[in-house]
């Protein structure tokens, strides 16, 4: 005990005395740390943020459609029409059940005007399936979505592009195709640039309801019916019901497979990881590329120090130190130095992750197993560099350490 | 028996590659307390493998070392450094201090390796440190003190923990011989005090400080005397 503390105080001298290869060696460490941390927390506040876009669409949200996500299209599928609805309407498990039909069209009032917006046929639940927030105003009701009535509630960035800043849209008028709509809500903004380029936010849409959509464009394209569980865990069930009904309902037998398609936002999860396994294998990749730099780098340092200081050793064990007292005194002299370099990395890691997420769409995720990771690999690296020599000097009769220099 | 310390048949070989070399070929030599032995001999005798055994620095490749009757060859690393800590203070050609430690800090080093608490081995460092004459130096560094002087600071380390037996391998051979002979004066004081002293050097008139000579040849001792203090 009382020589550790003496140990402890004879490492910071020690480290003290050499001033700039102990910062070096900090530095290496630290910069592998920070880079570990940096990458795995990047990589994780990427995920974390897409997980997040893609959970928006709900997670116990089914989209029922003519094709499974991913496959190729069912042959001479049907489209999903009233039928299907009625048959959906019987799943006992289902919270709500919304229709939607989605065209493209224009929109203006007055002299602005916004084209090429994705205009939402659907009913007055469909806020409630999407849990989307609305910033001013409420969503269509019930009433003026069975009258099929004019009304509409528009994304964010329409509102934007019709509206002067501030400006109060609700009961203002904006026609769609020159057929005026009162606007009733306006959504909050929603997405991020990528899912606005993936068309998953709502910003860039315009909700009506669906007879008065049918009524203006049509019903050339099927539906697509979202369909909601009571709660995530559920959403197994509810499929396998959905399943079952639209079966019976469109006469297929057992044994025959679907000819429609039950859909899960965890299916574009999916997807998108799949996708960015490479991304990942590569920041991995130069995360353990770091790692080997900052090992060597500490190796290098430790091996010098070390073997410079074998005359050191020799002295001390002459005037009678032990052996372990070397190794204990060298062990805490690492430590120290990858402790010390290890939590300025870690720092430098977290506030780079912290300034990355600030200024991109990236979640700020700190990932606590890349830090232990990070601060493992280091301290392990310039613990054995920093001992192994240490240990040869440390065994050797004083007179060969002594030899030295 | 009185003898202090005594080697008996001590050999040392060093094996480099195929080659060995013989530096010790069978050495006997008992040694009272408080004697000042020079160790003479020309260069590449032995002189140096035989105070490092004497020193436990190293050890012998067959023979015994009996210190205070007790053989030190069949300790092990623990119970030699706790004997080098205890029982012998060693005196180096090239001092051998730490050299970002002050004079102070390495006196004291090797009562920190003996246990001693911080305020009596400041207190004994101190005072080793007067009595070579140096305590107004003791915060310097190695490197803002002069030859001469880290030599003393050298000798405070070994005598610091009040050894059985002060070893110096050649000792002003790194000194011009003014400062040389004021180390010798210190370590013939020191004699005088009643420490067992032995001492390797190649220069006659450097032994003659001591008051018993043995004459090292090719790792075998040619001749032991005692001279007449002057
Ligand atoms: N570590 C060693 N390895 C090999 N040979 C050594 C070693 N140390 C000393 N010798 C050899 O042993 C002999 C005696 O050396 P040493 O005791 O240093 O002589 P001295 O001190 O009398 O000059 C010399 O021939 C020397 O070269
Ligand atoms: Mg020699």
């Amino acid at each position: 005990m009382y020589l550790i503390v003496e140990s402890i105080r004879a490492a910071f001298t020690s480290l003290r005395g050499r001033l700039l290869r102990t910062s070096l060696t900090m530095l290496s460490i630290a910069v592998g740390v920070a880079t570990i941390i940096a990458i795995v927390s990047i990589m994780a506040g990427l995920d974390e943020m897409v997980k997040r876009e893609f959970s928006r669409m709900g997670t116990r949200v089914l989209y029922i459609s003519r094709n499974q996500w991913g496959k190729a299209f069912y042959r001479r599928a049907p489209q999903i029409g009233s039928r299907e609805i009625e048959a959906l309407q019987r799943v006992d498990l289902a919270e709500y059940i919304v229709p939607t039909r989605e065209t493209w069209a224009s929109l203006s009032r007055g002299v602005k005007n916004a084209s090429g917006l994705q205009i939402v046929g659907t009913n007055q639940d469909y806020h409630l399936v999407r849990e989307i927030p609305l910033e001013s105003g409420r969503f269509f009701t019930a009433y003026e979505n069975e009258r099929g009535r004019n009304v509409c509630v528009l994304g964010s960035e329409v509102y934007k592009n019709l509206f002067e800043v501030g400006e109060e849209a609700i009961n203002e008028y904006v026609e769609i195709e020159k057929v005026p709509f009162r606007v009733v809500g306006v959504v909050e903004k929603q997405g991020n640039f990528m899912t606005s380029m993936a068309g998953l936010a709502s910003d860039n849409k315009v909700f009506i309801p669906i007879l008065a959509s049918d009524r203006m464009f049509g019903r050339w394209w099927g539906l697509e019916v979202l369909v909601s569980a009571y709660s995530d865990d559920l959403i197994e069930e509810t499929e396998d019901e959905c399943r079952m009904m639209l079966r019976a309902a469109r006469g297929i037998k057992p044994g025959q497979e679907d000819n429609f398609g039950i859909n899960k936002q965890d299916y574009l999860l999916n997807q998108f990881r799949k996708t960015t396994r490479i991304l990942w294998a590569i920041l991995v990749g130069i995360a353990g590329l770091s790692l080997l730099v900052g090992g060597v780098g500490i190796m290098n340092i430790m091996l010098i120090s070390v073997t410079e200081r074998t005359r050191e050793i020799g002295v001390r064990k002459a005037i009678g130190a032990k052996r372990s007292y070397i190794l204990m005194q060298f062990l805490i002299e690492a430590l120290l130095v990858c402790w010390l370099g290890g939590l300025f990395g870690a720092l430098m890691g977290i506030a780079f992750a912290g300034i990355i997420a600030l200024f991109t769409p990236l979640v700020f995720v700190v990932s606590g197993l890349s830090a232990i990771l990070g601060f493992a690999f280091t301290s392990a690296t310039g613990v054995f560099f920093g001992l192994y020599p240490a240990i040869k000097a440390a065994t050797k009769p004083p007179v060969e350490a002594l030899r030295f220099g | 028996m009185s003898a202090l310390i005594e080697l008996k048949g001590v050999k040392k070989v060093y094996v480099m590659g195929k080659n060995e070399v013989h530096a010790l070929r069978g050495v006997d030599l008992a040694i009272e307390p408080s004697e000042y032995l020079a160790i003479m001999g020309p260069s590449g005798s032995g002189k140096s493998t035989m105070l490092n055994i004497l020193g436990l620095l190293d050890l012998p490749s067959a023979g015994a070392y009996l210190f205070s009757g007790t053989d030190v060859t069949l300790f092990n690393d623990a119970q030699l450094a706790v004997m080098r800590n205890r029982k012998v203070g060693f005196v180096f050609q090239t001092f051998n201090l730490l050299p970002r430690t002050s004079a102070l800090g390495n006196v004291e080093l090797p009562l920190v390796y003996a246990g001693v608490g911080r305020k009596e081995r400041k207190d004994r460092a101190i005072h080793a440190l007067e009595l070579v004459g140096l305590a107004d130096r003791m915060n310097h560094k190695p490197n803002e003190l002069s030859g001469g002087q880290r030599q003393r600071v050298a000798i405070a380390r070994a005598l610091v923990t009040q050894p059985d037996i002060v070893l110096a391998d050649e000792p002003t051979g790194n000194l011009d011989s003014k400062t040389g002979d004021d180390i010798m004066r210190l370590l013939d004081d020191l004699s005088g005090k009643g420490n067992t002293i032995i001492l390797v050097t190649h220069e006659s008139f450097i032994a003659e400080h001591a008051n018993r000579t043995v004459h090292i040849l090719d790792g075998l001792i040619a001749s032991d005397t005692y001279n007449k203090r002057v």
